[in-house]
């Protein structure tokens, strides 16, 4: 467990790609036990944000840690992600594919994902390659909140399903959550991630241009995250 | 490597229910193949035709069985690790050294069971065309010969170290392939260009690093050397195991360099 107690810390964090500077001295200390929404347009760092935390891409400078380690093999094992693409093999059924988190994730727990499995008639002998985009992104995402882990990054968890499909998935996230976890959910959606969402963060550019408790900017802008985001974010 | 014998699990799951199959088959058509062999002369034109189609395909498997093997192979490292795959594999608990050693593996095992399936295909064709009992006397005429020029003990030392060899120069193989995409993975919208440029480039490196090597030590003086024809086989064999052993490691760092460092998935 990190010294601090933040769960989630970046310092002086940056990312270059070649001339493009995807993000610019970002620094955050995050506590665990809160669902957060790091919002900005398309392009503005936060799936960059979120492959550095996952290890999948390193810092140009500075350091991004988790529970007071930088990203490897320990801190995989407790981090869930769910990233915005069909990342998962089509080839396997869904029973094998909840072999496979059992097999990697020692967190990973096959009895809340074989119940949510159920309750959506979602038929574990089925390949995944021939569900429907909705249900493709509804096994993505009960495989990774099936994980009790202490860190989950969900990257546009909502973008290109129906709405009937985004509530399932925002109740999902809602219930399986664990209360001495981090939920970091990242979205251009606002308005149908906002009811979640215990604190805020806005990222332009790579640079974070706040970081507040959502009901404390409601209560401060008078309106709801979704307008101040369309304020801040005007084209 | 912690997670590598799972990583393996599952690999050999995966890449067994594509590549059995099809070595099963080969196996079949051989056998069809040997039996249409039989009798040929008696079955008139469609026997022969027949006879004729089975022989195509069973070259074409029989080639292919190598060809398939490592085609399947190259896929599953370009999808799993810089395909989308590799949102999911690189955020699994385990190294990247432990990544690059289940594909190493992987494909010393399956290059070996297809050439086992080709070989296996062969002995099956041959057991058409004569007895088993021939067969037998003509490896006992063949391990006889052997015996009389080297003697029992060197057979098996030779044999012994052709295998060695064999399974170091396979992993040397699909290293450098590997390493060649990893490379490749660095040119975000060439991709594939770019590993067959990298695989060209090591090629050529290698040829010249040889050329360089062989100007200061002259391969050849190696024959010159005062030892009897078996010794220095044994040198020629070790050095090249050593020469092998070096660039599968060289390979290997370029590999684990680019996946650990300089990873970049779309």
């Amino acid at each position: 467990m990190s010294g601090t107690g933040y769960i989630f810390e970046c310092r002086n964090l940056s990312k270059k790609y070649g001339d493009i500077q995807a993000l610019d001295d970002v620094n955050l200390s995050i506590l665990p036990g809160r669902i957060i929404g790091i919002l900005g347009p398309n392009g503005s760092g936060k799936t960059t944000l979120i492959k550095l935390a996952n290890g999948l891409l390193k810092p140009s400078e500075g350091q991004i840690l988790i529970d007071g380690m930088e990203p490897g093999i320990i801190t995989k094992a407790k981090v869930a992600y769910l990233p915005d693409k069909e990342f998962l093999p089509e080839y396997m059924t869904i029973g094998q594919l909840m072999e496979y988190y059992g097999d990697f994730f020692m967190d990973f727990n096959p009895a809340k994902a074989a119940e949510m499995f159920r309750s959506l008639k979602i038929d574990t002998k089925m390949k995944l390659k021939k569900l429907s985009k909705g249900n493709k992104e509804k096994v993505q995402l009960i495989l990774t909140m099936s994980r009790e882990a202490a860190v989950y990054f969900l990257d546009e968890p909502i973008a290109g399903v129906d709405p009937a499909a985004r509530d399932y998935i925002l109740k999902t996230i809602i219930t399986n959550y664990n209360p001495d976890s981090l939920v970091v959910i990242s979205t251009h959606l606002i308005a149908d991630v906002e009811p979640v969402l215990d604190d805020i963060i806005f990222i332009k550019d790579g640079r974070i241009l706040l970081h507040r408790n959502a009901d404390e900017l409601r209560e401060e802008k008078g309106m709801s995250v979704d307008g101040y985001f369309r304020e801040v974010f005007r084209c | 490597m912690l997670g590598l014998g799972t990583l393996v699990k599952h690999e050999m799951k995966t890449v067994g229910r594509k590549l059995l199959p099809f070595y099963g088959a080969l196996l079949i058509v051989s056998i069809l193949f040997g039996l249409t062999n039989l009798g040929i002369s008696t079955v008139g034109v469609f026997g022969a035709i027949i006879n004729g189609l089975f022989g195509v395909l069973y070259g074409v498997m029989t080639a292919g069985a190598i060809v398939f093997t490592a085609i399947i192979l190259i896929q599953r490292f370009y999808s799993n690790l810089l395909g989308n795959e590799g949102y999911l594999h690189f955020t699994l608990p385990v190294t990247t050294n432990a990544h690059i050693a289940n594909k190493v593996i992987s494909a010393g095992v399956w290059m070996i069971l297809g050439m086992v399936a080709a070989g296996l295909s062969a002995l099956i064709l041959l057991l058409f065309m004569v007895t088993p009992a021939e067969l037998m006397e003509e490896l006992n005429w063949v391990l006889s010969e052997l015996n009389g020029q080297l003697g029992a003990a060197r057979i098996v030392i030779a044999i012994l170290e052709a295998l060695v060899l064999m399974i170091v120069a396979l992993g040397e193989a699909a290293v450098k392939v590997y390493a060649a995409i990893s490379m490749g993975q660095l040119l975000e919208n060439h991709r594939i260009l770019g590993a067959i440029g990298s695989y060209v480039g090591f090629a050529a490196i290698e040829c010249i690093l040889a050329g360089i090597l062989n100007h200061f030590v002259p391969v050849y003086k190696i024959t010159e050397l005062n030892a009897d024809g078996f010794t220095i086989f044994q040198i020629e064999m070790l050095v090249t195991l050593l020469v092998t052993a070096l660039l599968a490691a060289i390979y290997w760092f370029i590999s684990y360099r680019i996946l650990d460092r300089r990873l970049n998935l779309q």
